[in-house]
């Protein structure tokens, strides 16, 4: 065998080193990496090494729809710049997206996904027809009290972070008016639906569920659902909530809640309270009218945004001085409902109008907040430093959204492909890797996210690494295998595909 | 069976350890410094090392083994102080400036370098070497890297799939 250990240094790194190195590149470099050689085309397809890629790397881009051109999206840098322009399929014009996908949609439930790298178009399965074309008439007038919008099918796009899947979750704004009109007092509910991407082929349709009857969600726009993690969060409509639960019930006590939250990875709705709901409600119980409709102010001047992966009410207090307040509250435990108001953002009305609709869009490492004003079509540059609020030098916008460029991107996320299979020859065996990461991992608590945590080996135990050429060392393979829990890395349908 | 004295003498000067290269060349360091390794401070901590024993380390030929202790003599005293979170501007400038010294040499020797590193578990040194190999491999072509790098020329089945990949990989050259 040739030893290469000449002056011109080896190529034989081991793993985990190689890991290090490339973990700090940009996306755009990986993916030309990947034509290196094919050790370096599996460790950067590797789930984990994707995981703690994107962790590192998560600069922001925006996607723009332009209010001209409903033919293309365009990906532009936070300067405005046009970095790529993407066609999408004809009659898709909604957005959403916060994800290193974008979701393109139509009113009427045709949905496709565009990889914001490539610009490959994945179509999906139409949403089930849960239309109903004809109201009854004698309800036309008392149904269009409530929903003045026309009715569109909101989409949210979100992933489940335990199992790696994308789950689009679909609402139609109007509620399915059939149990409006049955004989039960209930309150009519919303026709959703789940659809999981990159599942199996069998799973890969669309899941209807009924929103609990409560659960009227304020849904005009693409952009009222907003997701952050696994769930989607949209307010309740105001124009029913308090006449049915009024505010007799919250000063008997009835949890004063009307924020809705749809998680992705159990298909469960459930509710949670707004910001400042234990001020108000210290005894059980509200103590007076003007506490009552403070609360009730909290929600009706509300929008709900995603900044930093908190979700973030944004509220819009009565303007004064020609001056419009913004309240940015966020999420800051979503366990136990902690809001904290991080910032109040004073803008003269010539620049934010009090009747405008207020999208904070994305939160810069320098503290700046990027706001789309959904009326004008224009993005602001918010520098809470210099309370100026510089518009983003672009043509008319219909829609945005955040999206980043990862390496799962590279194609769409489906389940791992073949080549992880090329690893197994090189592992160990199975049974002995099951073994040892079961006593590893007793021994040593893995941190989340996946890092790959050193521990103690032996002098010895990598010196066979560099005997292995350009191959994957199986010993250093074997090492990081047995470091990672199994549910992280989904490893076992990559290293032991016969169990 | 290390000696008494040297394995427990915690008292007065700084306890001593000896590590031997591949090449049998014995190298003395404070403790302190030689634990930066996450390899040896299991051993060190159990007492070894001390008097005549010696850590023999078999893959670190003396050249590299001496390069390494550089390092963890400097990053010894801010190690010491749990992460240096109390040490002024100009100690971390001062240790910035070593470091980017420090990697500052031929690709062979920070080869062993990395080597070193990775069977040592010293993890500053670890995320500075690969440092160092990002910056050298940033911006190349694939073919630059296979050469910086000193692998073998492809194979023509390992260029066919270099080509394939970089007609579907085509906006990452852009």
């Amino acid at each position: 065998m040739k030893r290469r250990n000449n002056a011109a240094g080896h190529g034989v790194l081991p793993l985990d080193v190689l890991f290090d190195v490339l973990v700090r590149l940009p996306a755009k470099e990986i993916c030309r990496f990947r034509a290196v050689c094919r050790p370096w085309r599996c460790l950067t397809s590797d789930p984990v090494f994707i995981q703690e890629h994107a962790a590192r790397h998560r600069s922001p881009l925006i996607v723009a729809s332009f209010h001209d051109d409903d033919k293309h999206v365009h990906l532009m840098d936070l300067s405005g710049r046009i970095l790529k322009t993407l066609p999408v399929p004809a009659g898709l014009t909604s957005l959403c997206s916060r994800l290193d996908l974008i979701c393109v949609a139509s009113l009427i439930g045709n949905i496709s996904l565009i990889n914001p790298a490539t610009g490959t178009v994945k179509h999906l399965p139409n949403a089930p027809a849960e239309h109903f074309d004809s109201h009854d008439s004698s309800s036309d007038e008392e149904w269009g009290l409530l929903h003045p919008e026309p009715e569109i099918d909101v989409f949210a796009l979100g992933r489940v972070d335990s199992t790696g899947e994308y789950k689009v979750l679909r609402v139609s704004s109007v509620p399915t008016p059939t149990t409006w009109f049955d004989d039960r007092e209930d309150l009519p509910c919303h026709g959703t639906g789940v659809l999981t991407v990159n599942g199996s082929a069998r799973r890969t349709r669309w899941i209807s569920h009924m929103s609990p009857d409560e659960f009227l969600l304020d849904l005009e726009y693409m952009d009222d659902a907003v997701v952050v993690g696994g769930s989607v969060y949209f307010l309740w409509h105001t124009g029913m909530f308090p006449m049915r639960r009024d505010e007799e019930d919250m000063r008997c006590g009835i949890s004063p809640h009307y924020i809705a939250v749809f998680n992705l990875d159990k298909e469960q709705w459930r509710s949670i309270p707004g910001p400042r709901h234990g001020e108000y409600y210290d005894h059980g119980s509200f103590d007076d009218d003007e506490d009552v409709s403070k609360y009730f102010d909290m929600w009706t001047g509300s929008t709900l945004a995603e900044l930093n992966g908190c979700l973030v009410l944004v509220h819009k207090r009565d303007p004064q001085d020609s001056s419009t307040f913004l309240d940015l509250w966020f999420l800051t435990d979503a366990k136990k409902h902690v809001w904290a108001k991080q910032y109040t953002i004073l803008a003269p009305e010539a620049i934010i109008p009090a009747t405008e609709r207020v999208k904070p869009l994305l939160l810069l490492h320098d503290g700046r907040i990027v706001i789309f004003l959904g009326s004008k079509g224009v993005l602001l540059v918010y520098d809470p430093a210099t309370n100026l609020f510089p518009e983003m030098d672009t043509r008319r916008l219909d829609a945005v959204v955040s999206t980043y460029i990862t390496l799962s991107t590279r194609s769409f996320p489906y389940a791992p492909r073949r080549q992880h299979l090329d690893l197994r020859s090189h592992l160990l065996g199975a049974r002995r890797i099951i073994q040892a990461r079961a006593a590893c991992l007793k021994v040593q608590q893995p941190s989340t996210p996946v890092a790959l945590r050193r521990r103690p080996v032996m002098v010895n135990h990598l010196a066979a690494a560099s005997r292995h050429g350009r191959v994957m060392p199986p010993d250093v393979l074997f090492d990081i295998l047995l470091r990672l829990p199994a549910k992280d890395c989904r490893l076992p349908a990559l290293a032991i595909p016969d169990l | 069976m290390a000696a008494p004295e040297s394995g427990d003498g915690n008292n007065g000067a700084a306890r001593m350890v000896t590590l031997i290269s591949s090449d049998n060349t014995r190298f003395e360091v404070e403790a302190a410094a030689a634990s930066l390794s996450q390899t040896l401070q299991l051993t060190i901590l159990d007492g070894g090392g001390g008097g005549g024993d010696g850590i023999p380390l078999p893959n670190v030929d003396s050249a590299t083994l001496s390069k390494v202790l550089e390092y963890c003599i400097k990053h010894a005293p801010a190690a010491a102080n749990g992460g240096a979170p109390n040490a002024t501007a100009v100690d971390r400038a001062e240790l910035e400036r070593f470091d980017n010294e420090f990697v500052n040499i031929d690709q062979s020797v920070l080869y062993s370098l990395i080597m070193a590193a990775h069977n040592l578990e010293i993890e500053g040194l670890q995320s500075l070497v690969a440092k160092k190999v990002a910056d050298m491999i940033k911006g190349k072509s694939p073919m630059e890297i296979r050469r910086t790098l000193g692998f073998p020329d492809p194979t023509p089945e390992e260029q066919a799939e270099m080509n394939a990949h970089m007609l579907e990989y085509g906006w990452a050259y852009e």
